[in-house]
């Protein structure tokens, strides 16, 4: 037993050794990722880390120069939790940027921390509008959509397919409010119609309350945003009420995502939806992204590992053009919000307050080969969050979560 | 004679406890900000689950819905730090006063049932608050929460709560007064007749005690704890959303009470050290770090039952009398 005791120190003590020899010997920079592992986010969360390490692998996990070392920690998506490891990556681990996070709450929660650390937020999958546009700030950036960016060109074309009356239904909070109101906004812009919203609490166990008193007979379409769980539910019920069929359903990405679509079955064909990215893209860096991804993790990408995968290309980019000198924030913020590459969406880049310009799609779900897929049928060129609008303009208006029940007449 | 060995126990525990708070007290100084921010969090849980245990430990009676009074108290600092003033004074006695009163009124509504069955209503009651901070977007900012609360002024010279050093004095001071009050409050009359409420109530009402105001007094102290907790909590955090008064923070605190140690003083405290240094640090190694909580949870209830600081205590006594 005391030799046993006797090797493993000295194992350790090799082990430490030449930790601090193989430090200092090359820079290391450090990046913290931020994702839900456990809660009703985890399967998102797993996506997100995988994302991002795939990425990292691909850069043989090395930054002009220097070893890029990834922290991840679990948020469990509660925004009190998240900020105490947040602070951990900061104080502590004295990461050099963080990436990440699912939840919009847990982002609102840590924005006026990293503001006020100027540690560049690299926000991977948190959709809420407010952070990139009455919070914006230096420091604060996004990769996915923000929650109404897909929705401004789908409204108008939906009115242009010939629809005129829709009815709207989407979970009772900022999520649900922020896309379907950026489709409510340009579809009566061009002249359509809302003449029924319902917004169902989150959680709801069955919408078939719900499902029988939508105003089907008067609509043209049926416009719903759900995730998760709850997409799946209504898309199945939608199908067992009969109104599959009966009248086109619409909606945003996350209703049928990638992530899902394999349990909602044939239920899901047909359905149209907009989003930036789904694994059927025919862009040129797709193709080898996809076939990477699921011989690494077995299965297809999903937005939310696009997304990821996008921040720490993001960040790598950033880093490449500092030369790896990371010492001036105010630098290191510029050169962030200054990157401009072809992602598996297609072009990527900031606009001026950090979130993504990039290619919007509308999908249809297809069977293909077998599978079930988000085959893109339009598409509507390089979009930023404040569409055809001036930013002060856009954000003049009152923002979405404020006049949910106003659309309807 | 007999009376300085009376004394003895009861002051050397005095100056135990003093040695203690000032141990911990310069802890805040020397240890990283990150270590001194999660004994914060952990501070404030140990107050908040101190406040179930007058229930659950006490008087018998398994609240499932305590993060609702917790939030309330963190929703009502927050919001008279927006909107009225950023005195640390005021803001706490509105939020405790606010707990107290949804606490009474919550009160009235559990405390018509007992058993398995309070335990739900306090469970529903927990989510319709969980449901009202989520849906009331123009006070509460519905899902998005509450956010850019700063550091309160507590208006005494040179104490300055900016820092995470100073904050952690303030919180420290803050669980130690709850738990000076809360000894105050079990070692008084009327905690020897909630611990006989616990025992046997029937009997109880038959020595002639009000069972009913009893438990509701209890009840509603026990819920001005949870304010206070979250009055430390909201001014920490500086933001304040749904996820603070839903179904998973009011589980935690009732596993942090069974863990530590129901019925006792300082097992609530016990309870909350370890429930959020396990999450906090176990997480850093692996991503089942669930599972390895589950498993100590599991153990606890197989070999330490009624918590870990009864069991010790029984271990010691047994010692002492063998």
């Amino acid at each position: 037993m005391k030799l046993r005791l006797k090797t493993f120190a000295a194992a350790l003590v090799t082990a430490g050794l030449s930790a601090s020899v193989s430090a200092a010997a090359e820079e290391t920079i450090k990046v913290g990722m931020m994702s839900p592992n456990t809660g009703p986010f985890a399967v998102i969360g797993e996506d997100v880390r995988n994302g991002f390490q795939l990425y990292v692998d691909e850069i043989g996990g090395m930054a002009a120069g220097a070893k890029l070392e990834v922290i991840f920690e679990d948020t469990q998506a509660k925004p009190d939790v998240g900020l105490t490891k947040i602070k951990k990556l900061v104080e502590s681990d004295g990461v050099n940027f963080v990436g990440g996070i699912v939840s919009s709450s847990v982002a609102y929660a840590l924005r006026d921390y990293m503001v006020e650390k100027n540690v560049p937020l690299v926000v991977s999958v948190a959709s809420a509008d407010g952070l990139t546009q009455q919070l914006a700030a230096p420091n604060i950036f996004r990769t996915n959509s923000s929650g109404s960016q897909a929705s401004h060109p789908f409204g108008k074309w939906l009115f242009e397919q010939g629809y005129k009356r829709v009815v709207m239904i989407a979970p009772g909070y900022a999520m649900g409010f922020e896309q379907t109101g950026g489709i409510a906004r340009t579809f009566t812009e061009a002249g359509g119609e809302v003449i029924q919203s319902l917004y169902p609490p989150l959680g709801t166990a069955d919408y078939a309350p719900f499902l029988t008193s939508l105003k089907i007979d008067e609509a043209d379409a049926v416009v719903a945003v759900f995730a998760g769980s709850e997409a799946i539910k209504f898309v199945k019920q939608f199908e067992e009420y009969g109104l599959k069929g009966t009248i086109p359903l619409v909606g945003t990405s996350l209703l049928t995502d990638d992530l899902i679509l394999g349990q909602q079955g044939d239920s899901a064909l047909g359905i149209v939806t907009a989003s930036h990215y789904s694994s059927a893209l025919d862009t040129p860096g797709n193709a080898a992204f996809v076939k990477a991804y699921r011989e690494k993790y077995d299965r297809s990408p999903t937005l939310y590992s696009e997304g990821s995968y996008v921040t720490a290309k993001a960040i790598h980019m950033a880093i490449e053009a500092l030369g790896g000198d990371l010492s001036d924030p105010a630098k290191v913020n510029e050169a962030l919000a200054a990157v401009s590459f072809d992602s598996p969406r297609g072009p990527f880049k900031f606009d001026g307050y950090n979130s993504p310009v990039h290619d919007i799609y509308a999908f249809e779900v297809k069977r293909k080969d077998g599978e079930l897929v988000n085959e893109p049928i339009e598409r509507f060129e390089a979009v930023s969050q404040f569409y055809t609008w001036s930013p002060e303009d856009y954000m003049a208006m009152k923002p979405y979560r404020d006049i949910a029940n106003d659309w309807a007449k | 004679m007999r009376e300085i060995s009376q004394m003895k126990p009861s002051l050397v525990a005095g100056a135990l406890a003093v040695a203690a708070f000032a141990a911990a007290a310069a802890l805040g100084g020397l240890l990283s900000s990150y270590s001194t921010g999660l004994l914060i969090d952990c501070l404030i849980f140990s107050v908040l689950a101190l406040g179930l245990n007058l229930l659950l430990g006490q008087t018998g009676l398994p609240s499932l819905g305590h993060a609702a009074y917790f939030g309330v108290g963190a929703y009502t600092a927050g919001l008279v730090m927006l909107h009225v003033s950023d005195s640390f004074w005021w803001g706490a006695a509105a939020a405790i006063a606010t707990s107290m009163a949804v606490g009474a009124a919550y009160g009235l509504l559990a405390l018509r049932t007992s058993g398995v069955y309070f335990l739900i209503i306090t469970l529903a009651l927990g989510q319709i608050t969980f449901a009202i901070a989520f849906s009331w977007r123009s006070l509460t900012g519905g899902d998005d929460g509450l956010r850019g609360i700063g550091r309160p002024d507590l208006g005494l010279p040179g104490l300055n709560v900016d820092t995470t050093a100073g904050y952690y004095l303030l919180a420290l001071t803050a669980a130690a007064a709850a738990l000076l009050l809360m000894r105050l409050i079990v070692r008084s009359p009327f905690g020897e007749a909630l611990r006989g409420i616990h025992q046997n109530s029937d009997r109880m009402a038959a020595l002639g005690y009000n069972v009913w105001l009893y438990k509701f007094l209890a009840f509603v102290i026990s819920a001005g704890f949870a304010g206070w907790a979250g009055v430390i909590f909201v001014y920490y955090k500086g933001f304040i959303s749904p996820e603070a008064v839903g179904i998973v923070v009011s589980a935690e605190v009732t596993l942090m009470v069974i863990v530590g140690g129901a019925g006792t003083l300082i097992g609530p405290f016990l309870g909350a050290f370890l429930v959020v240094f396990m999450s906090h640090v176990v997480s850093g190694y692996t991503d089942r770090w669930l599972t390895v909580l589950g498993l100590l949870y599991i153990c606890v209830m197989l070999f330490a039952p009624k918590g870990i600081v009864t069991l010790v205590g029984d271990a010691w006594r047994a010692r002492r009398s063998a």
